[in-house]
């Protein structure tokens, strides 16, 4: 008997197979593209393949993430946001986490958790860029490096830029005009996270603070911004190892949940 | 049944019977003294959501409302309008009017200076304001507005309130009788229409609700916030399982909530006195408290009451009100109720806010 989460981000879709035992069977991800349904059903497809695992295993199917109505409509047979999935995935590898900090490619988000691993407030920020996966990844174009190798990149900065402005059009010709001024591309790296973190730390604050703090998404797997993170508001990060997929573990968890009660509705 | 209060043909019938328009743009506009001088006060939605125009002649970061009406202004969706009566109830208010002043052309335009306090001194203040609006309103119109006519528009405008009153307690039923977004389009529709037409309509609109169905019961929403002129995010909000059962917006209860005196013998002191004490959205306070204070304590009482689910708080970035408020408010009411914060932009960036109030809805169950 198996479970499924399917987190349809607005970057990446992820995918985690659990069985009765709530363990990770299998998971995957790939770029969510225009044609989202397509996407789905590769991922779903491509994981029971691989696991020699029936349709008829899987009982039950919960979506999440900004497709979770297209999944919905032809596929899932349940939607959760992701705010919801993150916490429950969260809470499944760190018990003891108050607030989650995910950093998507299109938006970020402060949650806070209550004993029970529920959400008991959010923020999500605005229609802005700033502050998200995609500000990375456009800084990583004008610098010229691959989104994946900033972390490790900033870390040999010695004399951090300043980017003043949030905004990532004018953060971006503040880093031109850096480039133009020959400013060591660590520095200006560190530079890029520090502004990411000033945003997000911000948000954050504005639900409060409390420990045990996860990151999730796939910017917890840049170490720049963790520990720029870190530093502005002053709690130690935990990344699980896996930082893109705890959403989808979570809409998994769920789905399981989901699956039980029915069961239990039926039986009575 | 809420479509026949729609009727954008309206306002020209209006016209056609001789009548003449007169724009107004914010809840604190005592329209009794328009409409005691013969003309049609209409207060502007700002329909538009396209801004094309107005970003030559105003920065983007104002709020939506001031950016839609303007916009509107701009490409003559208002080429009804006869006259406009701005008030300094804030500063995009007071500022817009020299730019509406000087852009867009009408026969009328006034502006009203509103009080900052509400005490003795400024009541009498304000009724020197108001007797020298309706001054202006003579000698430009060639009117006399006696006592008479002013008394009989404050009675119609009080029925306008109470029946207001009336149609948002089909609101707090369980289930609930009507739903917010349908509420919504009554008021609106409400603000194109001479009140004297609107109270029958409302009336017997009302009577039929009685006999209504209940709605399907869903967790029950307070909504406080900037004023909402548009359908749309109402309907959203909803349509993710909730129902708003209340709404203080300024064109909401705001606009209601508060009658004018009728026994006061002169009339423009009772309306002075009736604006003052009218429930504040942030632009003015008693004396010896705070404008937020007030607030809380109008929305706590009504908390006590309504007992909803949670609350959300509509913000606008271009809102310097809510802006300088929404923390306060949202830091308090959280202590009573599970708090969210919409902050609205248009377009609406739907699937962004449909996120947020879905789970809402998950962290309430």
């Amino acid at each position: 008997m198996y479970f499924c989460g399917l987190d349809i981000g607005s970057c990446m879709s992820k995918i985690v197979l659990i069985d009765e035992n709530e363990d990770i069977v299998c998971y995957r991800s790939s770029k969510s593209g225009f044609e989202i349904r397509k996407t789905i059903s590769n991922l779903y497809e491509s994981v029971l393949k691989d696991q020699n695992i029936r349709k008829d295993q899987v009982k039950y199917i919960v979506a999440t993430g900004y497709g979770r109505n297209v999944a919905l409509a032809f596929f899932a047979d349940d939607k959760v946001t992701e705010i919801t999935c993150h916490a429950k995935g969260v809470h499944k590898i760190f018990p003891k986490c108050h607030t989650v900090i995910d950093i998507g490619g299109q938006d970020s988000k402060a949650i806070r958790l209550d004993i029970d691993g529920r959400v008991s407030t959010f923020v999500m920020n605005d229609k802005c860029a700033a502050g998200s996966g995609r500000f990375l990844e456009v800084m990583s174009n004008a610098i010229g490096v691959s989104v994946d190798d900033l972390g490790l990149l900033s870390m040999k900065s010695k004399n951090k830029a300043t980017i003043s402005s949030t905004c990532t059009v004018f953060a971006e010709t503040e880093v031109i005009s850096m480039i133009a001024s020959e400013v060591k591309r660590e520095d200006i790296i560190a530079g890029i996270h520090d502004a990411i973190a000033t945003k997000v730390s911000a948000l954050t604050r504005s639900t409060g603070i409390e420990d045990e703090v996860v990151m999730t998404g796939g910017v917890a797997k840049n170490i720049g911004v963790v520990k720029s993170l870190e530093e502005k508001i002053g709690h130690v990060i935990y990344v699980p190892p896996e930082p893109l997929i705890t959403g989808a573990l979570g809409a998994a968890l769920i789905a399981k949940d989901r699956y039980e009660s029915k069961i239990c509705d039926a039986e009575t | 049944m809420i479509e026949e209060f729609y009727d954008s043909g309206r306002i020209r019938e209006y016209i056609q019977r001789g009548k003449r328009i007169i724009g107004t743009f914010c809840s604190y506009t005592p329209e009794e003294i328009i409409h005691a001088a013969g003309l049609v006060p209409v207060r502007l939605f700002g329909e538009t959501v396209d801004i094309m125009n107005a970003y030559s002649y105003i920065p983007n970061w104002l709020c939506y409302y001031s950016k839609r009406t303007f916009e509107e202004g701009l490409i003559g969706n208002y080429d009804f309008l006869d006259g406009f009566v701005f008030l300094t109830s804030d500063d995009t208010n007071q500022l817009m009017y020299s730019i509406w002043k000087k852009n867009i052309k009408v026969e009328y335009s006034y502006m009203l200076q509103f009080p900052f306090s509400v005490d003795g001194t400024s009541k009498n203040f304000f009724t020197k304001v108001l007797e020298k609006f309706k001054r202006s309103l003579e000698d430009h119109y060639s009117v006399d507005i006696t006592d008479k006519d002013l008394k009989d528009s404050i009675e119609v405008y009080n029925r306008y309130r109470s029946l207001l009153k009336e149609l948002y307690k089909y609101r707090f039923y369980t289930p609930p009788k009507i739903s917010g977004s349908d509420v919504l389009k009554i008021n609106l529709a409400g603000y194109s229409m001479l009140k004297e037409e609107f109270n029958d309509k409302i009336e017997e609109y009302i009577n039929k609700l009685s006999d209504e169905e209940g709605l399907p019961d869903k967790p029950r929403l307070y909504v406080t916030g900037i004023p909402i002129y548009d359908p749309l995010v109402f309907e959203m909000i909803e349509s993710c399982g909730f129902t708003i059962v209340f709404d203080d917006l300024c064109n909401g209860s705001r606009n209601f909530d508060f009658e004018i005196n009728e026994t006061i013998s002169n009339p423009i002191e009772a309306i002075a006195e009736g604006y003052l004490l009218k429930p504040t959205c942030g632009t003015c306070s008693r004396q010896k408290s705070l404008a937020i204070d007030e607030r809380l304590s109008y929305i706590n009482e009504r908390l006590k009451t309504l007992n909803p689910d949670g609350i959300v708080i509509i913000g606008d970035k271009g809102c310097e009100l809510c802006a300088f408020s929404q923390v306060e408010l949202r830091k308090e009411l959280a202590k009573i109720k599970p708090v969210l914060y919409l902050e609205i932009d248009f377009p609406l960036a739907k699937e962004q806010h449909r996120t947020r109030i879905e789970a809402f809805l998950e962290s309430l169950s």
